[in-house]
């Protein structure tokens, strides 16, 4: 079995760091990425990302417009969002289109097996007969 | 043997119904997969099932119906032979009956004297052992030779004898057994003391004797013996007459008769115990022991057909026939024989295997071919289902406006049809409730609004009736009131200072709101250092980390405590009142101290500062602290927009009532894009910054009564330009 690859895009070098310590630590192939105006091309580079897990809040683009952007290249790569930020409910409206839900947002700070066991539930789901 | 074959057969449906419970599982697994895979993996099944049951039945059925037709054809064939084997003997045996008749009576009546007649049987004994030991001895040049092989009636049976390939040797004797004449040299000279003889001179004037198949050492080769007894005209017996018949040219005809070089002919003498196969190369075949007691087993049981596992020279499983061989003479003479045919099994069913190989390739081959055309004939089943199934998963995945389109004309269209009906039933009352949502709120606000009117009219009526009473009021007192001055200045003053705490409430109250939104931002901007704190912790607990990396954990983790201290403080500075703890100072004061601080700090490495202030400008009543903040953050800023280094420009002048300060630095400008925005709280283009300096920076300002605005022009730089009230014009 090869490894998951994830990508963690956070403006925040401290956060980037302690998440790809602890998932390759795990065993997932980790990809980072603290300025949000190169996601998007890393993302269309890149070959594999099996998830991205992505701030909202960051200085340039923000972790929604990133996701919108990802979309309408017709890249399905399931994105996880971790965010500080109270108020998340309001961007379950604007992306209902693509089919995120509430399950698609962890609040920080988070607990690191939450967020492993969460990571886990979607990779599982995204090999469902759905996808 | 058919009941064999079915108890195998159903053994065999048993096992298979056994494997099929038993790794009924394994069988799921592999039948798993698409429609077209089951449906073609049934069908091979099935079909796979229907030929092998259809071969094995045909190949049975035909396998019975050929045995019994060539057990009847051989049973015909080997009946027909039979009887042309007796009438071969017959022929035969009346040729010989006509040598005698026509060749012996007239040379015999020459010669009717017997040179033992008159002798006493001693004397005969005598004579006929004297003649034995001088006719072994006897050179063929000899008198003895002459007197019976070279006399006239030996030569017409040796001329008989050329003459007809049946025979091998005939010869005569007299009554009393001494040889007369021969067509060639005999074993001996007395034949009286042989069983043949001795039965042949019993025979009544026309009865033959028949011996067994044998050896005949004169002429090596097979022979079979006949005799019979000579009677004179007087009904005397004169002699006795023995013709050997050639076995092996006897039964040659039975070649021509039918009998191909498949079947095998066999002549079987039960009494002499002899095998003999006028067919076979060699001719008797007595290397065939075996064979010989297989066929006497099968006489014995009285049966006349069979199938016997032949050993010895055949060694094969093979059709075997007998038929009795019936003649009067063979009868009397005891002689038992029979004829025996033989084809081998395998050379009968051969065709019928190469058959049953060929249906089984064309089986194959066609189930093979069919299979893949069910494959491919079953994805216009299957096909529709995969779109149905696309379509479902775009719907599930949200996309309200899209439908199945199928058009098969069979169930699954109708299927997708009763879907489509469905969904546009939930979509009807997804949206139907969405409206009853909206229209609940828009009720709601339309409530709040007219309560807050009526509140409003309540309030307005309550004060023109106020007003009212106190023009009335006025009115009345009007004339009292206009000699007292000083009490009109009182209450003029009175409604200013209530005005003036009104206005400072609306000020504190607008504040409020704005820290509202502050504090749920706040919490978003904490909760990125306590995400570090808490990550790091954990990665310690886990064991994430080397134990070397631990101390410089320890050490984020307490930069990032006082990160959100500072972020807290910030935030407090803001809301706290503003007028505290207010001086009047000259605003040159401030600037010098802030810029002390900073350049004391790496902050300024690069940069140049520029003093440009203005002698004697009015006294500012100002919070030390906060408007310090304020030069601080405004000069952070100026000199964060130039990371290459560049000059500030510091200018303090009099503008109007107002004091005027100025902080122009020589960055890239402010894009106009994000100008509108840069005193929102926590907006921010740096990496490290919280967003909180310019919002904070503007409500101290607007705390002094003052204002904060900024001037860029893209590649030439950015101003800040503050005005701040005179002390003396404050209040």
């Amino acid at each position: 079995m090869s490894k998951n690859k994830l990508l963690i895009v956070d403006d925040e070098v401290e956060i980037s760091e302690a998440l790809s310590i602890f998932f390759r630590n795990r065993g997932f192939d980790v990809i980072v990425e603290n300025d949000s105006e190169k996601v998007v091309g890393v993302v269309r580079q890149e070959q594999g990302i099996d998830l991205i897990i992505m701030d909202i809040k960051m200085p340039g683009l923000s972790g929604i417009d990133i996701f919108k952007q990802i979309r309408d290249m017709n890249i399905e790569v399931p994105v996880l969002f971790l965010t500080g930020s109270i108020a998340w409910a309001k961007y379950i409206n604007v992306l209902k289109e693509y089919g995120v839900q509430e399950y698609h947002f962890v609040d920080k700070p988070v607990t690191l097996n939450f967020l492993l066991e969460k990571v886990n539930m979607i990779l599982k789901n995204r090999e469902g007969p759905f996808e | 043997m058919t009941l064999a074959y079915g108890f195998a057969f159903l053994s065999l449906c048993v096992v298979g119904c056994f494997i099929l419970i038993k790794y009924a599982g394994k069988i799921k697994d592999i039948v798993k997969g698409s429609i077209r895979r089951k449906i073609a993996l049934t069908f091979a099944a099935v079909a796979f099932t229907t030929s092998a049951i259809g071969l094995y039945f045909g190949y049975l059925g035909s396998y019975h119906l050929l045995k019994t037709i060539v057990s009847e054809s051989i049973y015909h064939e080997s009946f027909l032979l039979s009887r042309a084997v007796e009438r071969i003997i017959s022929e035969e045996i009346e040729d010989v009956r006509t040598y005698t008749d026509i060749l012996l009576p007239s040379e015999l009546s020459k010669n009717t004297v017997s040179p033992t007649a008159g002798m006493t049987e001693r004397e005969k004994q005598k004579y006929f052992s004297e003649m034995d030991n001088k006719w072994e001895q006897a050179s063929p040049e000899g008198s003895l030779h002459e007197q019976y092989l070279d006399s006239d009636i030996s030569r017409s049976l040796e001329k008989a004898v050329k003459e007809d390939t049946g025979l091998l040797e005939l010869f005569v004797t007299d009554a009393p057994g001494g040889l007369i004449a021969a067509s060639g040299k005999t074993s001996g000279f007395y034949q009286g003391d042989e069983l043949w003889w001795q039965r042949a001179i019993e025979l009544e004037k026309n009865e033959f004797f028949i011996g067994g198949i044998e050896f005949d050492d004169s002429s090596g080769a097979y022979g079979i013996t006949a005799a019979l007894c000579l009677y004179n005209d007087n009904g005397d017996k004169t002699g006795v007459v023995k013709a050997v018949l050639d076995a092996k040219r006897l039964f040659k005809p039975l070649q021509s008769l039918g009998a191909d070089q498949k079947k095998r002919i066999y002549i079987i003498d039960l009494k002499g115990d002899e095998l003999f196969s006028p067919l076979f190369e060699g001719g008797l075949a007595q290397e065939s022991p075996v064979i010989k007691e297989q066929f006497k087993g099968l006489i014995e049981s009285g049966k006349s057909f069979d199938t016997l596992n032949l050993k010895g020279e055949i060694n094969a499983k093979s059709f075997v026939a007998v038929q009795k061989i019936h003649n009067d003479f063979l009868r009397s003479s005891e002689v038992k024989w029979r004829f025996v045919m033989v084809q081998k099994n395998s050379e009968v069913f051969l065709p019928l295997k190469l058959l049953l190989i060929q249906a089984a390739v064309l089986a194959i081959v066609l189930l093979i071919l069919l299979s893949a055309g069910i494959y491919f004939l079953s994805g216009y089943l299957s096909g529709p289902i995969k779109k149905f199934n696309t379509s479902v998963s775009r719907i599930s995945a949200g996309n309200r406006e899209h439908r199945v389109e199928i058009h098969t004309g069979d169930e699954i269209e109708e299927l997708a049809d009763n879907f489509n009906k469905m969904v546009d039933a939930l979509v009807r009352t997804t949206v139907s409730l969405d409206e009853l949502m909206a229209e609940v709120n828009e009720r709601k606000r339309i409530e709040g609004e007219l309560q807050e009117s009526r509140e409003y009219l309540k309030q307005k009526t309550t004060d023109l009736e106020a007003a009212l009473e106190e023009s009335s009021k006025t009115r009345s007192r009007m004339i009292s009131m206009l000699d007292d001055n000083n009490q009109t200045r009182l209450k003029l003053e009175q409604s200013l200072k209530e005005l003036k705490e009104t206005q400072k409430m609306l000020i504190q109250s607008e504040k409020l709101v704005s820290l509202g939104h502050l504090v749920s931002e706040m919490a978003h901007e904490v909760n990125n250092p306590l995400m570090i704190i808490s990550s790091r912790i954990q990665l310690m607990q886990m064991g994430d980390l080397k134990p070397e990396d631990r101390e410089d954990s320890l050490g984020i983790i307490e930069k990032q405590c006082y990160r959100a201290r500072d972020i807290i403080q910030r935030l407090l500075k803001f809301s706290k009142p503003s007028t505290t703890g207010s001086e009047e100072i000259d605003v040159n004061v401030p600037i010098e101290e802030a810029l002390n601080l900073l350049e004391h700090q790496y902050m300024l490495e690069n940069i140049s500062i520029e003093r440009n202030y203005a002698k004697d400008l009015p006294p500012v009543k100002l919070n030390k602290n906060e408007i310090e903040e304020v030069f601080l953050n405004l000069m952070k800023n100026a000199a964060e927009a130039m990371p290459d280094g560049g000059k500030i420009t510091v200018t303090t002048s009099r503008f109007k009532d107002k004091v005027r300060v100025v902080f122009k630095d020589t960055g890239e400008g402010i894009p106009q894009r994000i100008i509108n925005n840069i005193f929102d709280p926590f907006f921010t283009t740096k990496k490290e910054g919280t967003g909180l300096g310019l919002s904070v920076c503007y409500g101290i300002i607007k705390g002094h009564r003052g204002s904060l605005d900024y001037e860029s022009v893209k590649g030439e730089g950015t101003s800040a330009v503050i005005t701040l009230p005179r002390a003396d014009k404050t209040s």
